[in-house]
């Protein structure tokens, strides 16, 4: 236990200090692993969980997935996607914002990154909002807060990661994303209604969108909606895997993008690919790294210590997940979404077996928890995207224009625990 | 990266920064035609299954294994890239305060430490791929040897490693947050 502590310090000194994530947690695992064992063990151990984790079938939806994002936002439908979601909700006091909710969750649907999203909604709902003289806390919070949609409403990378170290069907924790990601889309529209409900001058009135716009709009989402509807279809029914989805995902995704005139020379292409294959390696460097971790801290005995300590106190399931949500929640602040999951589930896996916690509903949990991290200061990675999107909006309204989100994520947490079948619910079905 | 500058610069001439520089230059250009070219065949491959599967009752045989291997590659072709650009997640808490006391010292620490876990890597990888040479280990369907996907992926390792020193020598000059 003592060493796994002295472990998770030195590799948070060493973050903090602005060494690679991915490269300081396989090197504090290594080195604590081979003080336990030997170096030969260490290298050997290594060497089988680099391998086969990148040699991991079910780890290929992650390029695929994230081909599928960036073909989707090579393609210039976001500015269709609000201009949709104007068409419905314009008529509504802020209807701009309660817009750009609609638009993100939408997005989110065929993009699993929460970077992404809130990159893309900057350039197409920021223009619009500061137009019509929305108040840069609502217009950057509502981006910064709906961006973060993105790794709940499947595809999401963070709970691929997820299956795989909890060992769950990465399809069933797809389709248990899905109600979940809409009641955060209805919470972050009730979030902004109620922020110009109590401040009026946030989101002065606009016009109607016109009828050439709206119908163009409605026009084009209808193929992101179809995309999605036969991706999640095909794992729901399935039809397919989680990889087999992500693999038509992304060939649907280039053919939407070629229809709407992209994606039609060499170059165009390669720009996409060479994207995808540096989001692919920047995640798993950070994902090897953390298992090579996780594995010192399992040879700590730490996970077993926890199991104990479970024990002795006599905690009940929710109890514990409370627990674990409120340390992700202090991870949140430094850590994105896929450095929590690694760090921190798998120290808690024994425990949470033997309380007999639902792993589906858990990582549900887990990746709310995530999006407010995605939100929160120090490092609340979705505000400086849009920071560096919009450079003229102050960091400091953004982070005040969160806030109300903040909230509403944690009313959906509080949900979350109250009804644990929001999110379990469709995959039983699923059987 | 500054340290390196240091030492290079006194010495160096602008031939063997050129070169340097071009050398980087190939050889992300050819890890991004690998890593770009395995993607394309990935994604194929999975349709070409799923409607082999569905329309022909013909799968293709092993293609979840030949995903497998495409996405090593994929991995280390990108991570390559990736080093050359200095492109990874960092947390930055209160590495700019630090960073201002000695740009220079805290920047040698921080690129040594990256520089010896991709030594690591690639050794490890190396070490591997000896083993599946040595016990000439397959794959489970395609009895395809490992020892081609191992060298493979052990050889992009190494060329990681490369990419990121030969990075740091070349992009050292123009790197935020480190006044020269």
């Amino acid at each position: 236990m003592m060493l796994a502590l002295i472990g998770f310090s030195i590799l948070l000194a060493l973050c903090f200090f602005g060494f690679r994530v991915g490269f300081a947690t396989l090197l504090v695992g290594f080195f604590g692993f081979a003080y336990e064992r030997s170096f030969t063990a260490a290298t050997a151990m290594v060497a089988q969980q680099v391998l086969d984790n990148s040699m991991n079938y079910n780890l290929s939806v992650i390029p695929l997935f994230i081909l599928m994002g960036v073909f989707i936002y090579n393609s210039d439908v976001s500015r269709d996607l609000y201009d949709a979601a104007y068409a419905v909700l314009g008529k509504f006091k802020g209807g701009l914002a309660l817009a750009t909710v609609l638009a993100c969750g939408s997005f989110s649907a065929v993009c699993g990154s929460t970077l992404a999203t809130a990159a893309t909604m900057s350039k197409v709902a920021m223009p619009s909002m500061r137009s019509f003289k929305y108040s840069d806390k609502l217009a950057t919070g509502t981006i910064a807060a709906g961006g973060t949609l993105g790794i709940m409403i499947p595809p999401s990378v963070p709970l691929v990661i997820y299956g795989l170290i909890a060992e769950q069907d990465i399809g069933l924790l797809f389709i248990a994303g899905i109600v979940p990601g809409i009641v955060l889309v209805l919470l972050f529209m009730l979030t902004v209604a109620v922020f110009v409900r109590l401040d009026p001058k946030a989101a002065p009135a606009t016009t109607p969108s016109n009828e050439q716009r709206k119908k163009k709009g409605i026009r084009s989402t209808l193929p992101i909606l179809l995309l999605f509807i036969v991706v999640l279809g095909g794992i729901y029914s399935g039809g397919f895997t989680a990889t087999e989805a992500s693999g038509i995902g992304a060939c649907g995704a280039a053919i939407i993008a070629f229809i709407r005139g992209h994606l039609r020379t060499i170059a165009s292409w390669k720009i996409c690919l060479v994207d995808a294959t540096i989001t692919t390696a920047k995640i798993f460097i950070v994902l090897l790294g953390a298992i090579v971790f996780s594995q010192f801290i399992n040879l700590s005995g730490m996970p077993y210590d926890l199991l104990d300590f479970v024990d002795e106190q006599q905690l009940t399931a929710v109890q514990l997940v409370a627990f674990i949500a409120f340390i992700a929640l202090l991870m949140g602040m430094i850590f994105e979404a896929i450095g929590i999951l690694v760090l921190l589930v798998p120290v808690f896996l024994p425990a949470l077996g033997s309380t007999g916690v639902d792993m589906i509903w858990f990582g549900i949990i887990v990746v709310i928890v995530s999006e407010i991290g995605l939100i929160t200061p120090p490092i609340g990675m979705n505000v400086f995207v849009v920071k560096s999107v919009i450079p003229d909006a102050r960091l400091r309204d953004i982070f005040a224009g969160v806030v109300p989100f903040i909230f509403a994520l944690l009313l959906g947490l509080v949900l979350l625990f109250m009804m644990p079948s929001i999110a379990t619910f469709l995959p039983k079905l699923m059987g | 990266m500054d340290f390196f500058n240091l030492n290079l610069r006194n010495y160096r001439s602008d031939t063997l920064h050129n070169s340097l520089q071009r050398f980087l230059g190939w050889t992300v250009k050819v890890l991004e035609i690998i890593a770009g070219v395995m993607l394309v065949i990935m994604m194929a491959l999975t349709l070409v299954d799923v409607i082999g599967r569905y329309v022909f009752s013909a799968p293709i045989f092993g293609a979840s294994e030949m995903i497998s291997m495409l996405l090593v590659v994929v991995i280390f072709a990108g991570l390559g890239i990736c080093n050359a650009r200095d492109e990874h997640i960092v947390v930055e808490l209160f590495d700019d305060r630090f960073r201002q006391l000695s740009p220079k010292f805290y920047h040698a620490i921080i690129q040594m430490l990256s520089i010896i876990t991709m030594l690591l890597i690639a050794w490890v990888l190396f070490e591997q791929a000896l083993e599946s040479y040595h016990y000439d280990s397959r794959t489970e369907v395609l009895n395809f040897p490992l020892v081609l996907v191992t060298t493979v992926v052990s050889l992009l390792a190494l060329i990681s490693m490369f990419s990121l020193i030969t990075g740091l020598i070349v992009n050292g000059d123009n790197k935020k947050g480190a006044p020269s």
